[in-house]
């Protein structure tokens, strides 16, 4: 049996499996920021006019924004004049029309990371769009989903197809200027995926996006689009990996929902992006801005996130709860190992009356990592009846990570009912020797309790993610737990 | 210049020097609070408090006419016997108060000081203050008089102290900023009541700054009723304490009256084995603010910190609570738990919690819980059924929700005194 001391120094000595670089032709935009990249970029996507103004206006307004510095991270000066802000696999020609007209070297890509494009397409019955770099390389299970009029595709064929929905609602939930990075992202964005359910259609299959991030000095700007109308369901899931590199590269993402009447979106996350080396080394700015709106009446919306990537992770997925008896929630499991570093949490705007939320944060951490929790909930003076419970729990394994929560309560009326609880601990001595005793291995039994203490988050995973979430779990701390 | 810089500037004209400190050794303190100005609600401290007020009183220190020594008498506890020290626009006055000092409890007005004859007075003036925030600088700068209150080693004070901030703003608005310095020797055991009253029409500004030091073994309780004019007191009050092995300090904060309240507490413990014990209960009505910052800082091994903080929020009202528990990396073994329960009466009045953990060791037990919420419907509900009246009925329950931190003290008139003021604020 291994001792305590003998796990905690195999700690990170997990290679990144994710972490291979694919030999593909690229193409790159030149190198930097300027006005002329963001028409670069609009240029290369075909974009109207509208677009292309919306982008510039907001560079020009991320020319005068700082970079927000209140959340407990050591973020290190990004210059981001010395990234690329757009990169593609070169291809002859026209885009693919199908995925059978794909490099296979890049489908090799998805087949080594568990996402066999092709396969899938027959198997399990998930429609999946897949981004590389900046640009959607194909979608599968179009048509299927086209007879029950549901329109998933990438974003940059949305503003193609259907301008008008993307002008409504590009924008809507999350304002160019909401912060730094989401006026960035507002001005280089290159592709991503948009999603619409019409009025009454239950999505009859996951639709999920898979992001990979394979060129050098490369910046990942994508945007998700999701509105769901009146009376629909879907479920979505998003995927993200990234090649092993000492240099930080950054993703800034920005990920909108609108739910309509009645309408019940869950959005589920495996964020993998490469957390840098156990030194410290190189990994992922994750800068995520990620928000839905309850528009209508009994609408629903679900964050469910598993984050075990990145070097630093920045990050709240948020509801707003504009409708009446709507119901917001956040499942998070986010685990931090040697050097990374995680603010994350959600926040829970309540303006509707009879409004609901939930909030379970689960957040482990080892090695030299720090892991925070941040959330708000806010209840407005006319949300009569609103409700929220939130729930974070920490876990501490080594004695120099640490794990911080910052919760944030503003109650503004007599009727809201709010509770907060956070417990920290390390793993319990009690329950570890009772596992022992009856024959587990140390490395077995606190993977056990690791697992138990996820469970509540796990289990909110659609099938096929519940299953990779808990593998992944299960590696990132590797050599630390079991 | 603001206007509150402007009135800063002519009350440091009339500052004078103390035998313990000298004006020119003061000014620095002047100058980092002039230098920072006073926070505004983007410094994230002061996020939901809004100290504008400061700007539109015409203040000044003061003198104020004479107090007349029966009013005394109404505004202490009854039949509590105590050493009464009171302070009259931050000033010792000798004619009001009443109380023992010797060599075991030495109770020392600062205007009377001597420093180079009180070791421990030298030792630790100042020191936790330091680095401190705008107003404890401002408090050092300005302060007109404090107290020096020193207990000796194994000495059990049988009486308590009482404090009594007096304001005298009859003739025009006040600042007092007064300093309190505590040092409870190896093994002694004291109480302590630091208490706020304003006469007059005018409003009145405490600004209070007090260090606390307990030594091994020490065991010191201390109270801060805040009772005072819902439209004209505004208190500033923040209180530093330290803990050394053994030690255990106890405090209680109430705030059921003034118009803004600002108490900052924060305890640092540095010894093993060390315990502090943070309750605190505000009522808030009116167009009141209550604004409670708590920090325990957790340093060394197997100590622990209990905090329970509770509050009733109606009318206009705004109440915040903000409680940080730090676990540094050595501080294993740390059993922390932290609480604070609102009840929101009206949808004009607001609750703002932010309870923080922030943690570095792994061997730890840590928890907070914040709630805020209604009145319970179903004990509502079954003692209507009972025949008690609806209002008679939410009153009781409010005062139970109160009860329940006035019963964690151990003098039975403190208890009493306040039992009776609840009670009246809850109409039972």
């Amino acid at each position: 049996m291994k001792q305590e001391q003998e796990i905690l120094e195999d700690l990170g000595s997990k290679e990144y499996e994710y972490g291979f670089v694919t030999e593909i032709e690229q193409e790159f935009a030149p190198k930097g920021l300027s006005a002329d990249i963001v028409r670069f970029i609009s240029n290369k996507n075909d974009e109207p006019r509208w677009l292309l103004d919306w982008r510039l206006e907001a560079y020009s307004l991320w020319l005068e924004m700082k970079e927000p510095n209140w959340a407990k991270l050591k973020i290190p000066k990004i210059d981001y004049n010395d990234a690329y802000y757009y990169a593609a696999p070169k291809q002859e020609g026209e885009k693919p029309k199908s995925l059978d007209e794909v490099d296979p070297e890049l489908l090799d890509t998805f087949k080594k990371l568990g996402i066999s494009v092709g396969e899938q397409k027959r198997l399990t019955g998930v429609a999946v769009d897949v981004v590389i770099d900046s640009v959607s390389l194909g979608t599968t299970f179009k048509e299927t989903l086209a007879e029950k009029g549901i329109i998933f595709c990438s974003l940059s064929d949305a503003v193609k197809e259907h301008p008008e929905l993307v002008k409504q609602y590009l924008g809507s939930v999350v304002p160019v200027t909401d912060n730094f990075f989401t006026a960035l992202n507002s001005a280089v964005f290159s592709d991503g995926s948009f999603c619409y359910i019409p009025k009454g259609v239950r999505c009859p299959m996951e639709l999920s996006t898979y992001f990979r991030i394979n060129a050098a000095m490369t910046g990942q700007f994508e945007r998700t689009l999701i509105i769901a109308d009146d009376d629909s369901y879907v479920s979505y899931l998003e995927g993200c990996t990234a090649p092993m590199r000492d240099e930080n590269q950054l993703h800034a993402a920005v990920v909108e929902i609108i739910a309509h009447k009645n309408a019940d979106v869950k959005y589920s996350t495996v964020q993998n992006w490469y957390p840098g080396s156990k030194d410290g080394k190189g990994g992922i700015f994750n800068f995520v801005t990620k928000r839905g709106i309850c528009e209508g009446s009994g609408s629903k919306i679900s964050w469910t996130q598993v984050e075990t990537g990145s070097a630093i992770t920045w990050k709240y997925p948020s509801c707003i709860l504009k409708g009446d008896y709507s119901v917001g929630e956040f499942y998070s499991v986010a685990v931090t190992n040697n050097f990374q570093q995680a603010d994350t949490g959600s926040k829970m705007i309540h303006l509707g009356r009879n409004t609901k939320s939930k909030i379970i944060s689960k957040g482990i951490s080892a090695g030299e990592s720090n892991n925070s929790y941040r959330g708000l909930v806010h209840i407005n003076k006319k949300a009569k009846n609103a409700r929220n419970y939130t729930q974070c729990d920490s876990l501490l394994l080594g004695s120099k990570c640490g794990a911080h929560t910052y919760p944030y309560i503003e109650v503004n009326n007599s009727s809201g009912i709010v509770e907060h609880e956070a417990t920290t601990s390390k793993v319990s001595e009690d329950i570890l020797f009772y596992c022992k005793q009856r024959g587990m291995s140390e490395e077995d039994a606190v993977a056990l309790i690791i697992n138990g203490f996820a469970k509540e988050v796990l289990r909110q995973m659609p099938m096929e993610f519940a299953v990779e979430a808990q593998k992944l779990l299960a590696l990132s701390l590797e050599g630390s737990v079991g | 210049m603001s206007k509150f810089l402007t009135n800063i500037e002519k009350e440091w004209d009339s500052v004078v020097d103390f035998p313990i400190e000298s004006k020119p050794e003061r000014l620095a303190y002047l100058e980092d609070f002039k230098q920072k100005g006073l926070p505004t609600r983007r410094d994230e401290d002061w996020k939901y408090t809004n100290i504008g007020f400061l700007n539109k009183i015409n203040f000044s220190s003061g003198n104020g006419s004479k107090i007349n020594s029966e009013l005394i008498s109404g505004i202490i506890i009854s039949d509590l016997d105590v050493h009464l020290v009171v302070l009259v626009n931050g000033k010792f006055s000798e004619d009001l108060s009443q109380f023992e000092s010797n060599e075991n409890l030495k109770i020392i007005p600062f205007s009377k000081l001597k420093k180079d004859n009180h070791r421990r007075f030298k030792e630790n003036f100042g020191k936790m203050t330091e680095g401190g925030h705008r107003f404890e600088n401002l408090n050092r700068a300005l302060f007109s008089d404090g107290l020096f209150v020193e207990l000796g080693g194994n000495y059990k004070a049988e009486k308590t102290i009482h404090i009594l901030n007096i304001a005298n703003c009859k003739d025009s608005p006040v600042i007092i900023n007064h300093r309190n310095l505590i040092v409870a020797g190896e093994c002694s055991n004291v109480k302590i009541i630091n208490s706020y009253y304003s006469i007059g029409a005018f409003e009145s500004i405490f600004n209070t700054s007090s260090e606390i030091n307990l030594d091994n073994s020490a065991n010191l309780t201390y109270y801060n009723l805040q009772n005072d004019d819902q439209d004209l007191s505004h208190i500033f009050n923040t209180t530093r304490s330290q803990l050394a092995k053994n030690s255990i300090f106890s405090d209680f904060t109430f705030s059921l009256g003034g118009k803004f309240i600002r108490n900052e507490l924060s305890c640092r413990l540095i010894g093993e084995q060390s315990l502090a014990n943070l309750y605190g209960l505000y009522l808030a009505d009116q167009n009141s603010l209550v604004d409670n910052h708590t920090f325990v800082a957790h340093e060394v091994p197997n100590s622990t910190s209990n905090e329970f903080y509770k509050g009733i929020i109606d009318d206009r009202a705004k109440g915040i609570f903000n409680g940080r528990v730090l676990v540094k990396k050595d501080a294993q073994k740390t059993n922390a738990t932290q609480q604070n329960r609102n009840i929101v009466l009206s949808d004009k009045a607001q609750i703002n919690t932010k309870p923080e953990l922030e943690i570095y060791a792994d061997d730890v037990k840590c928890s907070h819980g914040a709630t805020t919420g209604v009145i319970d419907q179903d004990a509502l509900f079954y003692m209507r059924q009972r025949g008690i009246p609806l209002a008679k009925a939410r009153s009781l329950l409010m005062f139970t929700f109160c009860y329940e931190t006035i019963e964690k003290i151990d003098i039975e008139q403190i208890k009493e005194y306040l039992t009776k003021i609840i009670k009246k604020r809850l109409n039972i």
